[in-house]
């Protein structure tokens, strides 16, 4: 599933078979219903459903609901809306009559990744065209509203306007701070400035959906100019990344603490391990930018590492991750 | 386990007109969504580890605490399950709900709710095997709420490092469950490695461990056990492939309830001499596992080098002296020689009666 493709998913939870030999009749809304998200950190209850009687968790409340419970009292099947990446993970249903229980297992992978994209060029230096092919280059496509509100959903922030597909600008706030307030000053959420003149010029909103190959990181003790950075990706029959394709490895659990050349020309490296000595201890796909503005890309003999990609795909005959 | 269908539709089994007649009042367009007013059920364990031994009881304490104003729920069930490695399963313990309960597989006949009152869950294993060791769940559910705490049954015991007679590196991980099973023992886990290790457990060996990595404890670094200068600890070589991939095995032992010891013979013993003679004295000959635990556990003490069952020769030194070990407490090994040598004694071991 990923953000872009699906509004929302259907989970069933497979046909509901307990049978008690004691008790000849059961009612038929005697069946307690409960699903859950599971993750090897935690497990959050979604909802529990009995007896006619539906419970659902807050932070579901609005984007959940039972296909066809209580009508069909076997039906646990659940709609999720508004999907984001923190959706991905293992769906556990539970369902109980007395003593006797069954349980399924539904694993889901919300594929995607809303990115910030500000090019070579500057700040605010993209036209809505430019913005699209912007992101075309870097192996995406322009965010949607709703990929952005997803993205915002998930803790994205970013104080810098982009475009989006409804030729809107807008950008993702939750700590609003001076030069970020908009006219709501604390209230945090997307600002936008609606919408706009196509020759107008702003950053973009890029989302990238789905990881086709492999990225990895070559290193060499004495760095390399981005002309080298190419030729070291070749050498391993690849070629360098791009800013999207470097996201999703980022988005798949990617750890480089050195800075590493992109086939823009920009400079990034990936933290999923927050560290003091690398970004600051922050996450994400960090950027080395030429200016302390947080402009332009460095210079192209500055020495660095390199991200590469290929579209060849490890051997990965113990991966048991399913991917839906 | 439910087979799960993704995007099929299940078909009705129960008509609208029966709901209508069992439910009037319940209307089918809409849903009770039930709003949440504060947990008035909460499950609580006075201890989140309880150390037994194999063979012992133990109590895992599991306290029910709901709003005494709330009238009784006699359907309110409790249920026992026991955390695997893999996060997403579980195995069945124990279930009660009202008068009914269950218990199963392994734990069928040897477990039951002490049920000191209707609040108490707290569960009650006997005849504790090594098996049970692990983290177990206790779940309440009183109608839309449920509550869950794990607590953790630790097994008082010794960890070993194993290879059999094929040499190092020969055990893929089934070969090593087997291995250790073979030597009363099971295979042990990353936390009996880790306080194995606390107590000074040395070994440049990597062994695998029961959730499928492979590991070693180091307390005094050197150069071919990651590196000389580099600080104690415990190495990984992280997941390792199950079938594919050869190491050594750390095995866990705990009490017997038989008896361990040293078979006084006039002469030494070949291989299958030994195994004779312990049968003669109506016995086994003893393994691997059931020294270690006679020596870590009932400070067992022999300076005779003495055949096991896998062909090994070892023996147990508790009181380091000149020519036995002289520098630690030890089960010393002699290596596994032909087993036409008649050069050793033999270690017994007979099961109570």
């Amino acid at each position: 599933m990923s953000i872009l493709s699906s509004v929302f998913l259907l989970l069933f939870c497979g046909t509901i078979n307990i049978t008690n030999p004691g008790a000849p009749t059961i009612a038929p809304l005697s069946h307690r219903i409960k699903w859950s998200h599971v993750t090897k950190e935690k497990v959050t209850t979604i909802l529990v459903a009995l007896e006619g009687q539906v419970r659902i968790t807050e932070k579901y409340l609005d984007r959940v609901h039972l296909l066809g419970y209580p009508k069909t009292p076997t039906d646990a099947g659940i709609q999720l809306s508004e999907l984001r990446s923190s959706d991905t993970g293992a769906y556990r249903c539970e369902v109980q009559h007395g003593i006797e229980d069954n349980h399924g297992i539904v694993h889901v992978q919300v594929q995607g990744i809303v990115f910030h994209y500000r090019p070579i060029m500057g700040r605010y230096t993209l036209t809505f065209k430019n913005a699209q092919a912007a992101c075309a280059q870097n192996s995406a496509v322009m965010a949607s509203p709703g990929q952005l509100q997803a993205a915002y959903d998930d803790g994205f922030h970013q104080c810098d306007a982009g475009w989006l597909t409804d030729q809107t600008v807008r950008y993702p706030i939750h700590d609003p701070r001076v030069n970020c307030y908009g006219d709501k000053e604390h209230v945090p959420g997307i600002r936008t400035y609606g919408v706009r003149d196509l020759n107008e010029t702003y950053d973009v909103y890029c989302f990238a959906e789905k990881m086709t190959g492999r990225v990895f990181y070559t290193a060499s003790a004495e760095k390399f100019s981005f002309f080298e950075a190419t030729v070291a990706c070749s050498k391993h029959g690849a070629q360098l990344a791009t800013t999207g394709q470097l996201y999703l490895a980022w988005q798949g659990g990617m750890d480089v603490c050195n800075a590493g050349w992109l086939r823009d020309r920009s400079v990034r490296y990936p933290i999923n391990i927050p560290r003091p000595q690398c970004g600051g201890g922050l996450l994400g796909v960090r950027t080395v930018y030429l200016h302390t503005n947080q402009t332009g890309y460095p210079l192209p003999e500055s020495r660095y590492d390199c991200f590469c990609y290929t579209a060849q795909q490890r051997l990965c005959s113990t991966c048991n991750r399913l991917v839906k | 386990m439910i087979p799960v269908l993704i995007c099929v539709l299940i078909s009705l089994s129960v008509a609208e007109n029966d709901l209508d007649i069992l439910y009037p009042e319940l209307e089918h367009s809409r849903t009770i969504y039930v709003v949440e007013n504060g947990p008035q059920l909460s499950v609580v364990a006075e201890q989140l580890k309880v150390v037994s031994r194999r063979g012992g009881n133990a109590t895992l304490p599991c306290k029910i605490q709901r709003d005494p104003s709330l009238p009784p729920n006699r359907k309110m069930r409790i249920k026992w399950t026991k955390l695997t490695s893999n996060y997403l399963k579980e195995v069945d313990v124990f279930v009660a709900m009202d008068f009914h309960k269950r218990s199963y597989g392994s734990f069928h006949g040897r477990v039951h709710l002490q049920g000191s009152s209707p609040m108490d869950a707290s569960l009650v294993i006997t005849e504790i095997t090594l098996e049970d060791y692990g983290r177990y769940k206790c779940e309440v559910i009183d109608g839309l709420e449920d509550e869950a705490v794990v607590v953790s049954l630790n097994l008082e015991g010794i960890v070993f490092p194993y290879f059999p007679r094929l040499g190092r590196y020969n055990l893929n991980y089934y070969d090593a469950e087997r291995a250790c099973r073979d030597q009363d023992a099971i295979v042990a886990s990353f936390d009996q490695l880790y306080e194995a290790w606390k107590d000074g457990l040395d070994w440049c060996n990597a062994g695998w461990l029961n959730d499928g990595s492979v590991q070693y404890p180091i307390t005094t670094p050197r150069e071919p056990c990651g590196g000389k200068d580099t600080v104690p600890g415990i190495r990984s070589y992280g997941t390792r492939d199950k079938d594919k991939n050869h190491y050594d095995v750390f095995c866990f032992t705990s009490h017997f309830k038989g008896r361990f010891y040293y078979l006084v013979q006039p002469s030494k013993l070949t291989y299958n001499e030994a195994v004779s003679a312990c049968q003669k004295d109506g016995a086994q000959i003893a393994k691997v596992g059931q020294m270690y635990a006679a020596w870590k556990l009932l400070a067992y003490d022999r300076c005779d080098a003495g055949w096991l069952a896998d062909g090994s020769v070892r023996y147990p030194i508790s009181q380091p002296r000149r020519r036995c070990s002289p520098t630690e407490a030890a089960v010393r090994f002699s290596g596994f020689p032909d087993k036409k040598h008649k050069l050793y004694g033999v270690y017994c071991y007979k099961e109570h009666e």
